[in-house]
């Protein structure tokens, strides 16, 4: 069977067919609801609504074959809902030793430190931008889509796309700006 | 300021790589597919969707018109408790399918919510909903919980969380804070049949308990009711209440006041039958709690007082403790309680719109929009400050904390770093939950609440929240005549009439014992009603005068004339009826003697309060 033909039947109330193209795509939407939100429990909070809006949406969607750029525009509101509901502090996990790296080394290792201070900085700043920015800067670094591809997936023109994707960096510059004040 | 090199695109990858690596695989996929088991798919469209709009215009016109007709006459229903109200439609026959609890009367006994009607009338309004209890006939569908899963808006907890299968948007079903232990759900189960809830939010049910009803969901008859002893849980009856007369047995007993209620009483008192036929309360009837009637009577009042009323109820069996020593009370036993009545659903927020209503002579005011709101405040905000407000917006979450300090682990509670702030509020508004509100819509839930509500600015970055206000669908304050039942509970109603009262101060004779209590009066005094048109209820003749209520009216409390009314003007004995915006709330006040002569206290019945009124986007303040 198809995707296509997945997305036909759970169209048509097939939660077997769903579920198949759900679980498909749950790594991957986890792992972008991860780099946008930085958080595993909001990510998977909003994969969830995601793919509860996806199923409940399914009749709506006029273009089948677009299926994965409708839900990937989904998944991208979910997130931002996830940032608008930040109404607690959040508990951040910080790890007490880099991966790959021992403890021994982390002090020893001054560029190392100095690396891993930038890192820090970086998503610090990365915190400060919207869900859309964040959504478009994940796609083209994280994931490699070509500018076409976010396009389509984010329902813009390709020349909006570009814009955004400068204006997603050069926010993620000003932020980093201000994160070394 | 130092300014940094900018990333290169490795190091945003890389610095992306490592947020996408904190995600790790879970079941969701499987908490993915029970979910999706409980929620609806939305269809298409109707094809009236691509008529040419006029034409669209007209059906939706028209069908608004039958909706409102086919609501009125009785498709869905209400019941109220102290705050509570729920929507039923009336069986389409007037025959159950089986030979018991057939309707004993007239008017058709109300069935439980159907989950489909339940949708219905959230879409159709749910602000009218809220905080409402309701019947309801369905499915609890216990959603696993595999570590990662949480109502919306709510953090993950060990509970499973437990949905009303096929409703839209899901409701999720949560426990009563108070008796947590009651959840059936609790050893994994699920609920199948009808039970009562409170609405509490968009997206959330209060659970109240089993509802026990007759086959096909068919009301009980008084008579087929258990003993009360052991009875569990709650029970809808329909029959005739009755309160035939004071027990004469109490003689005097009735004053001094008993003080606050701890629980429903029996014996001495206003007793209330609850009979299988109106006429003759033979020895098919059932007695409940003394006032039931007063509660949960006919309202408007249009019968003689006691009368027999057929309605639905809900009942639930008490234990009463013993009686004090000087009353003539049965000793502590089980008995039948009525907590609360279905009606066919006439709330005037879901079917009526205010433009049907008279011409005014003054326009109505509406809710402050939040860009009104921040008109105000940006202009003087000592006109807003620490006076009540009838605010239309959206109270969320603020998406804003995280960037906020926290000095010794305790929140800021107002402005950009309050935890609950009015959408769209510069600058940013927090919001507080007020007194005796019992929690606001968003905190049950974490769902956003939407539409009017009353507050207080109580300082430049905080309102209090006080309560959602019931206004018609249109937006439009009611008429006086649209006003549902006070004892529906606290939340607010806006009114948009005239005002008049008496304006001279009867004496009121003093009866030993007794005592006023605080909070509005409507025994002696100046009597004031609310009402549709202009309308003058002193009556002036040969004799005298006399106080004659409007037929399209309620009456509030004592002084409002006084105290409310735009510009208070007496001639004579009469006032200068005046129209204005009020907001109102349904107070529970001493029972007076009709005419308001005598006023005797201990028999709890309710009315309308003014709290506020509303002038040209601001309310003045209570006095």
């Amino acid at each position: 069977m198809t995707e296509l033909d997945l997305v036909g039947r759970a169209r048509h109330g097939d939660l077997d067919a769903f579920t198949a193209l759900a679980g498909a795509r749950l790594a991957a939407m986890t792992r972008t609801a991860a780099a946008i939100l930085g958080d595993e429990t909001e990510a998977h909070d909003a994969v969830q609504e995601a793919l509860i809006s996806i199923w409940r949406e399914l009749p709506m969607l006029r273009e089948p074959e677009r299926f994965d750029a409708w839900a990937g525009r989904i998944l991208v509101n979910a997130c931002r809902h996830a940032l608008k509901r930040r109404v607690r502090v959040r508990v951040r996990e910080i790890a007490l030793q880099p991966d790959g790296v021992d403890g021994s080394g982390l002090l020893a290792a001054s560029g190392r430190v100095e690396s891993l201070g930038q890192e820090d900085a970086l998503i610090r700043a990365f915190e400060r931008l919207d869900a859309d920015q964040r959504a478009i800067l994940v796609m083209h670094h994280l994931d490699d889509r070509p500018v076409t591809e976010i396009a389509a997936a984010l329902g813009i023109p390709v020349g909006t796309a570009k814009s955004r994707l400068f204006t997603a960096r050069r926010a993620l510059q000003r932020a980093l700006d201000r994160e070394s004040r | 300021m130092t300014y940094q090199p900018a990333p290169d695109d490795e190091a945003i990858r890389a610095m992306l790589e490592r947020r996408a690596a904190r995600s790790r695989p879970t079941d969701l996929l499987a908490s993915v597919r029970t979910l999706a088991e409980v929620t609806p798919q939305r269809r298409s469209r109707p094809a009236w969707t691509s008529l040419p709009r006029r034409e669209v215009l007209a059906g939706v016109v028209g069908l608004a018109a039958v909706l409102a007709i086919a609501l009125t006459i009785g498709l869905s229903a209400g019941l109220r408790l102290s705050g509570g109200e729920v929507g039923s439609p009336t069986p389409s026959t007037g025959a159950p399918s089986s030979g018991s609890s057939v309707a004993p009367g007239a008017i058709e006994p109300v069935l439980p919510l159907t989950v489909d009607q339940l949708n219905d009338l959230m879409a159709a309004n749910l602000q009218s909903l809220l905080g409402r209890q309701l019947v309801i006939s369905g499915n609890l569908v216990v959603v696993p919980q595999f570590g990662r899963f949480c109502a919306p808006g709510t953090r993950c907890s060990v509970e499973p969380a437990v949905a009303l299968q096929a409703s839209s948007p899901t409701l999720f079903v949560l426990p009563a804070p108070e008796n947590p232990v009651m959840s059936p759900w609790v050893d994994g189960n699920s609920v199948v049949g009808t039970f009562a809830a409170t609405l509490t939010s968009a997206t959330t049910l209060t659970y109240l308990g089993r509802v026990t009803t007759g086959a096909a969901g068919v009301p009980l008859l008084p008579s087929e009711l258990p003993s009360p002893a052991g009875a569990a849980g709650l029970w809808l009856v329909h029959g005739w209440i009755v309160s035939p007369a004071i027990d004469p047995a109490c003689g005097t007993q009735l004053l001094p006041t008993p003080g606050p209620a701890s629980g429903p009483g029996y014996g001495c008192g206003q007793e209330t039958l609850l009979s299988n036929v109106g006429s003759q309360p033979g020895p098919s009837r059932i007695t409940v709690q003394n006032d039931a009637y007063l509660a949960f009577g006919p309202w408007p009042s249009t019968q003689e007082q006691g009368a027999p009323h057929e309605a639905t109820f809900l009942l639930e069996a008490v234990q009463i403790p013993p009686c004090r020593p000087t009353q003539s009370c049965p000793t502590a036993s089980s008995h039948w309680a009525i907590t609360a009545r279905l009606d066919p659903w006439t709330q005037p927020a879901q079917t009526t719109q205010r433009s049907i209503g008279p011409v005014d002579e003054v326009p109505p005011v509406l809710p402050l929009s939040v860009a009104q709101l921040n008109e105000l405040r940006g202009a003087d905000p000592s006109l807003v400050t620490r006076r009540m407000l009838v605010i239309n917006g959206t109270v969320e979450g603020n998406p804003s904390t995280v960037s906020c300090p926290y000095a010794g682990g305790a929140a800021p509670r107002s402005g950009f770093c309050a935890p609950v702030v009015l959408a769209g509020s510069v600058p940013i508004l927090g919001v507080q939950v007020g007194p005796n509100v019992g929690g606001g819509a968003w905190t049950a839930g974490g769902s956003d609440l939407i539409g009017s509500f009353a507050a207080k600015l109580v300082d430049p970055g905080t309102i209090e929240y006080l309560g959602p206000v019931i206004t018609a669908a249109d937006g439009q304050p009611l008429l006086p005549s649209q006003l549902p039942n006070p004892a529906l509970g606290p939340p607010y109603s806006l009114v948009h009439g005239w005002i008049a009262g008496e304006t001279e101060v009867k004496p009121c004779p003093y009866v030993p014992g007794s005592r006023l209590t605080s909070g509005p009066q409507y025994g002696c005094g100046r009597t004031a009603i609310l009402s549709d048109q202009r309308f003058q209820p002193v009556q002036r003749d040969a004799q005298g005068t006399t106080f004659a209520m409007p037929t399209n009216g309620i009456r509030v409390q004592n002084d409002a004339y006084q105290d409310f009314a735009p510009q208070p003007q007496a001639v004579g004995p009469q006032s200068v009826p005046q129209q204005a915006t009020f907001l109102v709330q349904g107070v529970q006040q001493p029972q007076c003697s009709p005419g308001g002569t005598i006023c005797t206290v201990g028999l709890a019945t309710y009315g309308w309060a003014i709290v506020a009124r509303l002038d040209s986007w601001l309310t003045e303040p209570s006095p």
